[in-house]
């Protein structure tokens, strides 16, 4: 089980690219939320959440995306997620976020929108 | 008397809370911690893989007792101790937890169980921990006697 958590951010053609990797829960949300809520600080109002790094995620994890979704949403921008992991896509399905959030399989398809 | 705190919260079915009836079960007691979570994580899935479910059947497993977990240790946010109790019989795994205030004191800078401030608002992330369950496993609900909640769910291994 890989249980290693890592959040980077890069921007790509000007829009910030949030790299997550590893298991997303109740002790690493609040890392993520503090990245994205950074971005958002900082004048970003659209941002990429990579995912496809993840190994697992929970309803907590679904909690911290919504809330940086809402702020962007807020700001005039949107945020988008890349995924292609069928146990992480599962999650978005079953909750239904997947009609919620823009959803890519790759990085350049969710920066160009 | 059977009483659901949460009127949100929708069972699977009109099941009451099931019992060991003498099947074999693992325990675990652990620091009702963020950080320990990994731990309920990590028995449930070795023991339904040693039951023979399947890897996508222990992925939604992990899941699911994640979720069981989340439920009941918003109880002890300020310490207390998640106690885990899974049991297998041939075809299905059932995972019992509740909480107990006491013991473990969540004096670190760990994050508590529960919603994560700034994120969804707590009833939000509440009714996505409810549709989670209620995909990932055959039976699930709560049942709350002498001040402590117990979560519960039932999961079938596929034939």
């Amino acid at each position: 089980v890989d249980q290693v958590f890592e959040v980077n951010v890069a921007p790509h053609h000007g829009i910030p690219v949030v790299s997550v990797a590893g298991e997303v829960d109740v002790a690493t949300a609040p890392t993520l939320r503090d990245r994205l809520q950074a971005q958002v600080a900082q004048g970003h109002s659209t941002l990429v959440v990579d995912l496809i790094g993840v190994t697992f995620l929970d309803s907590t994890a679904l909690g911290v995306l919504v809330g940086a979704l809402k702020r962007c949403r807020d700001a005039g921008g949107d945020l988008r997620l890349v995924a292609r992991e069928p146990r992480v896509l599962k999650v978005f399905e079953i909750t239904g976020l997947n009609e919620v959030f823009t959803m890519s399989d790759t990085v350049e398809k969710a920066v160009l929108g | 008397m059977t009483v659901f705190p949460f009127p949100q919260w929708r069972r699977s079915d009109d099941e009451p809370m099931p019992t060991l009836e003498g099947n074999e079960s693992v325990e675990l007691r652990f620091p009702a911690r963020a950080d320990r979570l990994v731990l309920a994580r990590l028995v449930t899935a070795s023991v339904a893989a040693a039951a023979g479910f399947d890897v996508a059947e222990l992925d939604d497993l992990r899941l699911a007792v994640d979720e069981l977990c989340l439920a009941v240790g918003e109880e002890v946010a300020g310490g207390g101790t998640l106690w885990l109790r899974i049991a297998t019989t041939g075809s299905e795994v059932t995972v019992w937890c509740f909480a107990e205030h006491g013991e473990y004191d969540d004096n670190d800078d760990a994050p508590t169980l529960g919603p994560v401030p700034g994120g969804a608002p707590p009833s939000v992330t509440a009714e996505l921990s409810e549709r989670i369950l209620d995909a990932l496993v055959d039976s699930h609900g709560r049942s709350r006697d002498h001040g402590t909640t117990t979560a519960w769910f039932r999961k079938r291994r596929q034939p």
